[in-house]
C-alpha cells in the first residue's frame, strides 16, 4: 500500500517509548491492562453512585461530589498535561459495555448524518449548563444520576451501534479529552513509518483475524477508525492501545512529540480528515475555550452581579432563562463577534480573499492551548486546595458501612492554600497563552508566508484579551452558592 | 462532512498468504468478570444496610442565632439554646461541636467547640473563610449520652469582615 507522507511534527527519535519502559511498559503491553485499570475505576464509580444516592446529602461529605468535582477533574487535566488521554484508556464506562458485548453484538453502524462532533458538542454544552443550573457540585444525588446516565448512555449506544460510537460521536467527556490531548506530550504512533509501507493487512484498524477463520477477529483494531500509518496527533484517540496489540509488526509505540504541534499542521488525518475542513471540530475548539472561561466565571462573585442584572433586564427570576441567555452570549455571540473581528482584520491586513468562515476555522485551533491553560488553572485549583478532603469522606463512608478500618473521619484534612496555588494557576495560564501564540503564528505562516505577521496580529490581540479575562477571573476570590439570586 | 468518511472501515479481504499471529480471543479474564458483577451487589447491600439513623433526641429543641445578620466572612458569633420540650427546662452540661462547611466539596470544614455561658445557652465564634453558601452542623452530646444532630443553612455569606 502507499503511505501518504504527512507533515506531523515529531520530536527527533530519542528512543523514548512509554511502552518500552520497565514495569509500566510491560503492564501497558499486557492485553488486559486496560481492563485491569477499568475494574478499580468501575468499583469506585459504583461506590460513588451508591454513596451519592444513599449517603450524606452534604456535598463535602459525599464521595460522589468530592471525587467527581474535586479529584476526578483535576487528575484528568493533570494526566492530559503530563502524559496523554489516560483516563479514556481506563474509562470504567467501557467495562459493562465490553461485558455486554460478549452477549449482545451491535447490529448497526452509527448513522452517517450524525458522524460529526455536533451532537457531542451539544451534549458538552448541556453538561456545562446543567452543572450551573442544578448546582451539580453541591448535589450528591444529581451527581450520582449523572454518572448513571453516562453508564446507561455508553451501554445503550454501543449495544446498538458498532465500534466505539459512544466515544467518537457522543461522549462529552471524551470530546473534552480529545481536544485537550492535542496538548499532551505523548502520542500513540507508528515507530518506524517504513514498516507500514510493507504492511498489507492494516491490522491496526481492521483487527487481527483468526488464521483458520478469517471472518473472526481475535484482536480488535482501532474502534475509532484511526489507521496508524495515517494517524496524526491525538484527536479521537482514546489510548486504548488496541492498535498496539493488533499490529503484527510490533510497530506502534507511545512516543513523545511537541505538545500542541498537531494544531498548526493540516494533513489529512485518518478517521478525522483535515482540521481546516471540519467546522464541527472548530466549534468544539471554541466551546472548549469559551466554556473554560464560562465555567470559571461561574465560580467567582461577579457572576452573581451579572445574573442579577440580567434577571432585572429580562424581568424574570427563572434561573434557566437567565443562564440560557448568559450561555448564549458567552458561547455563541461573543465567539462570533471576537473571532469574526479577528478574521475580518486578518483579511483586511493581508489582502487574503479566503472567505471569512474557512479562514477563522483555520485559526480557531490556536485557542486550544489557552483554553487548556484555563481548565488547568481552574481544575488544578480545586484539586490542590482540596487534595486531602476525600480522606475523611472515605473514612466516614467506610465507618457508616460498618467497616471502620481507617478509623473515625478526620475532617482536618485539607489541601494547599489558595495563595500557594495561585502562582501555579497563573503559570499554567501563561504557558497556555504562549502555546496559543506559537500555534497562531505557525498557522499564520501557513496561511500567508509573506504576510504572516499581519495575519498573526489580530489573533495575538484576541488571545491576549482572552488571557486577560482569564487572569482576572482566576484572581477573583472564589465564591460558591447554590441559591441563585438567593440572598 | 468530509473528515468522517474515513470512519468507514476498509472492506478489503485479507490475502490468504498473510501471516497472522495466533491469539486467544479477546475475552476478559473470568475472575475479573466475577469481581465486576459481585462487587456492585456487595457495595449496595453494605452501604444501604448500614445507614446511620438521623439525629436522635427529638424532644430536645435547639434554637440558633447568628451574628452578624446577614452573615459576612470572618469571625461569626453563634449562640445556641437547648431546651427539653417535655419539661420546658434548659439542657445543661451538653458537649457541643460546631462544624461550618460549604455547599460545595473540596474545602476543609471549620470546627469549633461551643462553651456553656448560661443555663442551656452555648456560644462559639466560627470563622467563615469564604463568601457563598455555608451550612452549620451542630453535634451535641447530651448529659445522658444521646447525640443530637442539627443543621442550619447560612446562604449567601458575603465578603467583608463581620467586625466581631
Amino acid at each position: 500500500m502507499t503511505v501518504e507522507t504527512v507533515s506531523a511534527p515529531r520530536l527527533p527519535r530519542s528512543g523514548f517509548d512509554a511502552l518500552r519502559l520497565p514495569g509500566i511498559g510491560r503492564f501497558l503491553r499486557w492485553r488486559h491492562s486496560r481492563t485491569a485499570m477499568q475494574v478499580p475505576l468501575f468499583v469506585l464509580a459504583l461506590a460513588m453512585i451508591v454513596h451519592g444516592l444513599f449517603g450524606p446529602r452534604l456535598a463535602p461529605k459525599n464521595l460522589a461530589t468530592v471525587l467527581t468535582w474535586v479529584h476526578y477533574r483535576g487528575v484528568l487535566v493533570a494526566m492530559l498535561l503530563l502524559a496523554g488521554n489516560l483516563l479514556c484508556m481506563g474509562c470504567p464506562l467501557m467495562l459493562p459495555r465490553n461485558l455486554a458485548r460478549r452477549f449482545i453484538q451491535p447490529r448497526w453502524h452509527w448513522p452517517r448524518r450524525l458522524r460529526s462532533k455536533w451532537l457531542s458538542l451539544g451534549l458538552f454544552a448541556l453538561v456545562l449548563f446543567a452543572y450551573e443550573l442544578f448546582d451539580l457540585w453541591g448535589s450528591p444525588w444529581w451527581t450520582a444520576w449523572l454518572i448513571v446516565a453516562y453508564f446507561v448512555a455508553a451501554l445503550a449506544v454501543d449495544l446498538l451501534f458498532k465500534r466505539a460510537s459512544f466515544c467518537k460521536w457522543v461522549c462529552p467527556v471524551g470530546q473534552f479529552n480529545f481536544v485537550a490531548s492535542t496538548m499532551s506530550p505523548l502520542e500513540v504512533q507508528v515507530r518506524q513509518p517504513e514498516v507500514c509501507t510493507t504492511c498489507d493487512t492494516l491490522d491496526c484498524i481492521r483487527g487481527t483475524r483468526d488464521p483458520e477463520q478469517p471472518d473472526v477477529i481475535v484482536q480488535r483494531g482501532c474502534e475509532l477508525a484511526l489507521a496508524q500509518p495515517r494517524k496524526v496527533g491525538n484527536m479521537d484517540c482514546t489510548f486504548c492501545l488496541d492498535c498496539v496489540y493488533a499490529c503484527p509488526h510490533d510497530n506502534v509505540g507511545m512516543t513523545p512529540r511537541v505538545p500542541g504541534s498537531e494544531l498548526w499542521t493540516d494533513p489529512r488525518r485518518s478517521g478525522v480528515g483535515r482540521f481546516s475542513k471540519r467546522r464541527d471540530l472548530g466549534a468544539l475548539a471554541l466551546l472548549f475555550t469559551f466554556g473554560a472561561l464560562l465555567n470559571t466565571f461561574g465560580m467567582v462573585s461577579p457572576v452573581y452581579a451579572v445574573q442579577s442584572w440580567l434577571a432585572g433586564v429580562l424581568g424574570t427570576q427563572r434561573e434557566g432563562l437567565v443562564l440560557g441567555v448568559l450561555f448564549g452570549v458567552v458561547l455563541v455571540l461573543e465567539p462570533i463577534l471576537l473571532l469574526g473581528l479577528a478574521g475580518y482584520l486578518t483579511r483586511l491586513g493581508t489582502g487574503i480573499r479566503e472567505p471569512l468562515v474557512p479562514l477563522v476555522n483555520r485559526f480557531v485551533y490556536s485557542l486550544i492551548p489557552l483554553g487548556f491553560g484555563i481548565w488547568l488553572g481552574h481544575y488544578g485549583f480545586h484539586l490542590l486546595t482540596g487534595l486531602g478532603t476525600f480522606i475523611p469522606v472515605v473514612q466516614s463512608a467506610l465507618g457508616a458501612a460498618g467497616v471502620p478500618w481507617l478509623g473515625p473521619p478526620d475532617w482536618t484534612w485539607g489541601g494547599l492554600s489558595a495563595q500557594l496555588v495561585y502562582p501555579l494557576q497563573i503559570g499554567l495560564l501563561s504557558l497556555g497563552l504562549l502555546g496559543s501564540l506559537l500555534v497562531a503564528y505557525r498557522i499564520a505562516e501557513r496561511v500567508t508566508a509573506e504576510r504572516a505577521q499581519r495575519a498573526f496580529a489580530p489573533w495575538a490581540g484576541l488571545l491576549v484579551v482572552l488571557y486577560t479575562v482569564a487572569l482576572w477571573l482566576l484572581s477573583q476570590p472564589m465564591e460558591m452558592r447554590g441559591t441563585f439570586l438567593g440572598s | 462532512m468530509r473528515g468522517a468518511r474515513a470512519w468507514s472501515v476498509p472492506s478489503k479481504r485479507r490475502p490468504e498468504a498473510a501471516v497472522v499471529r495466533s491469539r486467544t480471543p479477546p475475552t476478559l479474564p473470568d475472575s475479573l468478570v466475577k469481581v465486576s458483577l459481585a462487587l456492585p451487589v456487595a457495595i449496595w447491600l453494605v452501604v444501604v444496610g448500614c445507614q446511620p439513623s438521623a439525629g436522635a433526641a427529638p424532644e430536645i429543641e435547639l434554637a440558633w442565632s447568628v451574628q452578624p445578620e446577614p452573615p459576612r466572612t470572618g469571625p461569626t458569633f453563634v449562640a445556641l439554646t437547648l431546651t427539653d420540650r417535655t419539661t420546658g427546662e434548659p439542657v445543661e452540661g451538653a458537649q457541643i461541636r460546631l462544624e461550618g462547611t460549604m455547599s460545595h466539596p473540596g474545602m476543609k470544614p471549620v470546627l469549633e467547640d461551643a462553651r456553656q455561658t448560661a443555663s442551656g445557652r452555648y456560644e462559639a465564634s466560627i470563622d467563615l473563610t469564604m463568601a457563598g453558601d455555608w451550612i452549620l452542623l451542630v453535634e451535641a452530646t447530651l448529659p445522658d449520652g444521646r447525640i443530637l444532630q442539627r443543621q442550619k443553612d447560612l446562604p449567601g455569606v458575603q465578603t467583608g469582615e463581620s467586625g466581631i
